[in-house]
């Protein structure tokens, strides 16, 4: 049996802007970035951390992601939800994203991505059920100053 | 919310706003100031909103807060006056739910084997997330007959017996599974995940009975005192999960279709008779279906590690599965709601199934005793079987608890076990664990739960379910 235990716990945040969320029964992340972009990239990191116990390392393949939504809220949920696909089901964990484009549109926004990473090392802690609407939220809070929250039901 | 008490173990929420009818909570003095401390209340108010609701909204003495309906919530709703179907009144883990089986052997005969059946059942049932744990690969074709056949898919294949599937709520197998309404996606993440526990609060727990409070039920059941017993607790992992993601995102679009009003939009939902209604009741219940087999599978491979460790054949060690039930869904049923009987979609969140003696869906064996039901502890303490009750049909469409409800956060929980050698704690009170990850273990220690023994007792005082004997834990396997 690993006994280790998550990183990420008593307050380290290993990922810069994304910390851990308190929540009952579930997980969740807050993240913060001065701008859109950035915010989306680290939620993606924050996601694969709370699924892995730690963060997501590095690697050479590259895979891209394309997602469109509504608004951000939604396109958030989105993408996290895809990113959780690759690791889940394909076995790809993203240890970089970059770039990240957003694109405002007549059907919404469109969100392009490429993934830079591969198998993890080390199995994940958990099983991430869903990316929920719950206290999802994806706000800037002063200019230059974005925030967004995702709860995952496990 | 001003809640009226109305006895020892029943709040009533009334009727207010948009609430087309009262709330009622099943709760002592104790858990009510628990159930306060979170939105519950608020979300048992909110589920009460909805078009086609009957009788009351309802929450049992573990409800806390979910998404949209609270875990531990009954809902039901008539199709006739336009009741509506909604996959957060059922869960991500679609037929979530618990099987025991029962050995004929006692607790003493298996101690001294503990720690190589534990090893042994690590080995065959695959538990944790991730890839490498796979054993089961199955084609399109296969995942195809999993979700229309449920359980009976398992026992064709030579995973159980036939006597098996009579001793699952409704055979092991839902009518009106359809696997076109299941999406590519949820395919993919269900293809390998058969006979797989899980992770979080999914386990395998052996344990045995250590206290019976009816003795003339137990010996039905084939609990007596001593008697070593088998829990799985699991569901429909992967494909569930994406089952119910994709029938949100319809459902949140067309809502407004039909001129809904949500006061949260997690309550997003459809008519029953409605094209997005029927499509998430078809792909419901395949992926109820595919819980079913998931389920078999594992007791199949429990009854396998019996015979491994004990060398003997699993029919002489017994290995009979008692029950298996659901905890997570929505299923039509006839109920009587002011003196009419009426089909009504009865939504279980975290909550389970207890119909009572005489009900004709329970199979011969059960039918004058009333259907056995399960609520899981933590894993450190113990575990209750109940039996469904008369009185239990009548106010809460058939239903009672399903387990304790964490009182810590996985993080809090986290934090208050660093540096502890918990599988060395766990050993000294003679449970020997078996995990996947230390941090699963660390989030599910006993004192993250609720004491479930409080919860149960009031479910037995309420009359919506009857104490029958109580486990302990001996072994736990964990995701």
């Amino acid at each position: 049996m690993d006994s280790s235990l998550d990183a990420g716990t008593d307050g380290e945040t290993p990922i810069e802007g994304v910390e851990a969320l308190d929540h009952t029964a579930d997980v969740g992340i807050r993240v913060m970035a001065d701008a859109l972009p950035e915010l989306y990239r680290r939620a993606a990191l924050g996601a694969l951390w709370m699924a892995l116990g730690v963060p997501p390392d590095p690697g050479e393949e590259v895979r891209t992601l394309e997602v469109t939504a509504g608004d951000h809220p939604d396109l958030m949920r989105r993408w996290l939800r895809e990113v959780l696909f690759l690791q889940e089901v394909e076995g790809f964990v993203a240890g970089s994203v970059d770039p990240l484009d957003l694109t405002p549109g007549p059907s919404g926004i469109g969100l392009v991505a490429t993934l830079r990473g591969g198998p993890s090392p080390r199995h994940p802690v958990r099983e991430i059920k869903g990316v929920t609407w719950h206290g999802l939220q994806v706000e800037e809070r002063r200019p230059g100053e974005w925030f967004a929250q995702v709860i995952f039901d496990v | 919310m001003k809640l009226e008490r109305l006895d020892d173990h029943r709040w009533r929420l009334p009727r207010q706003g948009r609430m087309r009818v009262d709330g009622l909570i099943f709760a002592d003095d104790r858990l009510i100031r628990d159930i306060q401390g979170d939105p519950s209340v608020e979300q048992v108010a909110n589920v009460a909103t909805l078009p086609g609701i009957v009788g009351h909204s309802i929450g049992m003495p573990d409800i806390h807060w979910g998404y949209g309906f609270p875990i531990g919530g009954v809902a039901a709703f008539d199709p006739e006056e336009g009741g509506i179907i909604s996959p957060g009144g059922v869960g991500y883990d679609i037929n979530c739910g618990v099987r025991l089986h029962r050995s004929n052997l006692q607790v003493e005969e298996v101690r001294p084997h503990l720690a190589r059946l534990m090893d042994d059942l690590f080995q065959r049932i695959p538990a944790g997330v991730g890839r490498g744990y796979r054993k089961f690969v199955l084609s399109d074709a296969d995942v195809r007959e999993v979700l229309v056949k449920g359980a009976a898919w398992a026992v064709e294949i030579g995973h159980g017996r036939p006597q098996d599937l009579e001793r699952i709520e409704d055979g092991g197998t839902l009518a009106g599974a359809d696997p076109d309404q299941v999406s590519r996606r949820a395919v993919q993440r269900g293809r390998d995940q058969v006979g797989t526990v899980g992770s979080g609060n999914h386990f395998i727990e052996v344990g045995w009975v250590d206290q019976v409070f009816d003795p003339e039920a137990a010996e039905l059941l084939g609990l007596t005192r001593g008697t070593v017993t088998i829990f799985v607790h699991s569901g429909s992992r992967g494909l569930g999960y994406q089952v119910c993601d994709d029938a949100l995102e319809v459902m949140m679009t067309a809502v407004g279709k039909y001129g809904i009003d949500l006061p949260d939009k997690q309550l997003a939902c459809v008519p029953v008779r409605s094209p997005e209604g029927e499509d998430y009741i078809g792909a419901m219940r395949a992926a109820a279906n595919y819980a079913f087999a998931n389920r078999q599978v594992m007791g199949h491979r429990i009854r396998e590690a019996f015979a491994a460790v004990f060398d003997a054949p699993e029919e002489t060690l017994g290995m009979e599965l008692v029950y298996d039930v659901a905890h997570n869904n929505a299923k039509l049923e006839r109920h009587a709601v002011d003196g009419r009987e009426r089909d009504l979609w009865v939504h279980r969140k975290g909550a389970t199934r207890a119909f009572p003696p005489g009900h004709p869906d329970l199979p011969e064996a059960y039918r004058e005793l009333g259907q056995p039901v399960f609520i899981p502890g933590d894993m450190g303490r113990y575990s209750f079987v109940l039996l469904g009750t008369p009185g239990g049909y009548a106010e809460t469409f058939g239903s009672t608890c399903h387990g304790a409800g964490r009182r810590k956060s996985r993080r809090q929980s986290k934090r208050d076990t660093r540096g502890r050698d918990l599988k060395r704690e766990f050993a000294e009170q003679g449970i020997e664990v078996r995990a996947s990850s230390g941090a699963t273990v660390a989030e599910e220690v006993p004192e993250a739960y609720k004491d479930v023994a409080e919860v149960v007792e009031v479910v037995h005082r309420a009359g919506i379910g009857r104490k029958v004997a109580r486990l302990r834990p001996l072994g736990v396997l964990k995701g």
